[in-house]
């Protein structure tokens, strides 16, 4: 596999390779000596040129971050050679964004309705987004009096450009849930 | 006693079963998998998640009371711990209140009159006045004698409500009106009094125990200088600034203090303390505190297990020569706070958690893996303490387990610790009660990236490792196998992949 890693805004080119034996690896092009022990999900040890490292992982929401010791970083990580990666690259104000709640607490009403347009500067959930840009919700995750987690999504927006694009898509994919819902229906029965 | 109730506090059920006594939790709809009710012998529903509706509803609790035929009920520290009108309520359903009578949480309850009496029992109280400020013309009368800068306080307050610095005469009158409203929205009694500001004072308590056969003694104190908006945030026994004399003259103040108060049970005697070493009496807690661990860990003695045993009427088992402070405790308020936010409450799943052991570390805590943080309460999570035999071997013990310690999914206040016991004002023993706001206004130092490339490394393998799962499970990463077992999700998928 190979990783672009952003840490605490430095990137590093990571190559990893899984062998029968353990693990092979290259940052930023130079080989390191690396040992991996999975102690329980969320904790590595690392054993990088025979210097002992305890990895704890944990997302915050959408942020990984890193405890190395006592110091915590922020990871980003992408995959240079995913389609994925290379659209959200080519334009971040096209395809679909997530919006999160900030705090977890009662979502006292909706502003909008799914398919309603949204001004640019008109945030129908407001404070959450500073520039919520133009588009309309594709689907609510949580209805008005629902408690809210923090870091739930309760909103997916579809930008405007891109709307027409991924209706085709959703339609398709409304159809596949359909059918193999019937499917599992019919073989249930 | 067979039967003793608690709320929202563990120490209490741990301490009933080692005494065989059964543990009666009562609980909010929103604590049905708290620890307390876990770890209880019955467990009580009692009302929603505001407190007014469950945790201070007197009668609520002493219907369970009567229900289950407790015989005592331990107030722990919040709610209704310090509510006199509560103490007096269980003495009427007969029911025993782990704590002082009513009289005594009465007369401490009212700063004004606590002030009073200790003035009648030779008590050093700050400068002012021991009654509340009746016009504006005789705040101003008793400003100038006193002198400023002065402090105006809530008689009936705490928690820093109801309080304002004064520096001139020209700050007096609105600071006055504002502390006077502040107070009557959160204590329903506007009376406001007067002190002199003591600059940059340590807050100093000593920990008091008096059973009903007029027997008091004292366990040392504690220093609880190191506060954030008048709250606790790190408290450490013995204080690095008292030496065995001032001990002992402070111990002797806090014993008549309890004698005067005609208390009994636990309670605190809180002072401040000035540059020349001087103590002034503050109030009194008329409780168990949240700190009481740091006590229990330099005297070897369980404040709890003799809280009861006071209360079932036992003499105190042994006498003020018999306390012996032996090393040094520090103990870390871990909260459920996000510190890049302004402290602000950081409720929600905890994801991962893990807790530090080994020599000199104690974690008593009220959180597990999977357990939601409630955003109704207080977010108290866990009291990490570290002992060693001198302030040094405690410090570097907690510096220790502090590394060890994640609470992953939420927030927490534990890189704020790391910041306070690695530096060296605090190492050197220094802070007063403003120290923490000129750290906190400091900035801080980046400790480097050394192991900045190991994080990557870790951040791909993780990724690795999740991308295998996922494949392995037909999920994303971290989300549960039981998530693959839908075959209406499959075959949907399955299908959508043909089209």
């Amino acid at each position: 596999m190979i990783y672009d890693v952003s840490i605490e805004n430095t990137n590093y080119r990571l190559e990893l390779n899984r062998t029968t034996t353990g693990w092979t690896c290259s940052l930023n092009g130079r080989p390191v000596q690396l040992d991996v022990a999975l102690i329980r999900p969320g904790v590595l040890s690392l054993l990088i040129e025979n210097q002992a490292y305890e990895v704890k992982r944990e997302k915050v929401g959408s942020e990984i971050h890193l405890w190395v010791g006592n110091q915590r970083y922020t990871a980003e990580l992408r995959d240079p050679r995913s389609l994925r990666n290379l659209k959200d690259g080519a334009g971040r104000q096209q395809g679909s964004s997530r919006l999160t709640a900030p705090l977890p607490g009662k979502v006292v009403r909706l502003l909008v309705n799914e398919k309603d347009q949204v001004a640019g500067e008109g945030s129908p959930f407001a404070g959450e987004r500073k520039r919520p840009g133009r588009g309309r919700p594709g689907g609510c995750g949580c209805g008005s009096h629902e408690d809210a987690e923090r870091d739930q999504v309760p909103q997916e927006r579809h930008s405007a450009e891109a709307h027409s694009r991924r209706g085709h898509q959703c339609e398709r994919r409304r159809r596949a849930s359909d059918c193999g819902m019937n499917r599992a229906r019919a073989g249930s029965l | 006693m067979r039967r003793i109730i608690s709320a929202r506090l563990l120490p209490q059920n741990r301490t009933c079963h080692e005494l065989g006594i059964k543990a009666v939790a009562v609980y909010s709809e929103v604590d049905r998998a708290s620890l307390h009710v876990l770890k209880a012998d019955e467990a009580h529903h009692i009302g929603a998640a505001a407190a007014s509706e469950s945790y201070l509803d007197i009668r609520k609790i002493i219907d369970v009371a009567k229900r289950t035929g407790a015989q005592a009920i331990h107030p722990g520290y919040g709610f209704l711990s310090e509510n006199a009108k509560f103490a007096q309520t269980c003495a009427e359903a007969g029911v025993k209140f782990i704590g002082p009578n009513a009289a005594a949480m009465e007369l401490m309850g009212s700063k004004t009159r606590a002030r009073q009496q200790m003035e009648k029992a030779g008590v050093p109280c700050v400068p002012g006045t021991s009654r509340g400020l009746e016009s504006f013309g005789q705040a101003e009368r008793v400003a100038e004698e006193i002198g400023y800068p002065l402090m105006l306080k809530a008689a009936a307050g705490g928690g820093g409500k109801g309080m304002r610095l004064v520096r001139s005469r020209e700050e007096l009158k609105p600071a006055l009106e504002s502390a006077k409203s502040e107070a009557l929205r959160a204590f329903g009694d506007s009376e406001v009094y007067v002190e002199k500001l003591i600059a940059n004072p340590r807050h100093i308590e000593v920990q008091v125990l008096a059973d009903e056969h007029g027997n008091v003694v004292h366990l040392g104190e504690r220093e609880c200088s190191i506060q954030r908006r008048h709250q606790k945030v790190l408290e450490e026994a013995p204080s690095p600034i008292v030496d065995e004399q001032m001990r002992r003259r402070m111990g002797e103040v806090a014993v008549r203090v309890a004698k005067a108060a005609g208390y009994t049970n636990a309670g605190t005697v809180e002072f401040l303390v000035d540059e020349a070493r001087k103590f002034y009496f503050l109030e009194m807690n008329t409780r168990l505190q949240v700190e009481h661990p740091v006590t229990e860990l330099v005297t070897g003695l369980d404040l709890v297990h003799l809280q009861i045993r006071i209360a079932a009427g036992e003499k105190l088992p042994f006498a003020q020569e018999d306390v012996h402070i032996r090393g040094y405790a520090i103990e870390c308020r871990i909260y459920a706070e996000d510190p890049d936010n302004n402290y602000f409450p950081s409720p929600g799943k905890i994801s991962l958690l893990l807790t530090p052991d080994g020599p000199g570390i104690r974690h008593d805590s009220g959180m597990y893996e999977g357990w939601t943080v409630p955003i109704d309460y207080d977010p108290l999570l866990a009291k990490l303490i570290g002992y060693g035999s001198d302030r040094a071997q405690a410090v570097s013990r907690l510096r220790r387990a502090l590394d060890e310690y994640l609470v992953g999914g939420i927030k927490t206040n534990i890189s704020l610790f790391r910041r306070i016991l690695g530096d060296q004002d605090f190492q050197a023993g220094k802070p007063d009660t403003g120290y923490l706001d000129r750290l906190l206004h400091t900035t801080q130092v980046s400790s480097g990236d050394q192991h900045a490339d190991a994080a990557a490394i870790a951040a791909g393998i993780f990724a690795t490792l999740d991308s295998a799962s996922a494949t392995a499970n037909g999920v994303a990463g971290d989300r549960p196998a039981v998530a693959t077992a839908s075959t209406w999700k499959q075959a949907a998928r399955i299908d959508g992949l043909r089209q």
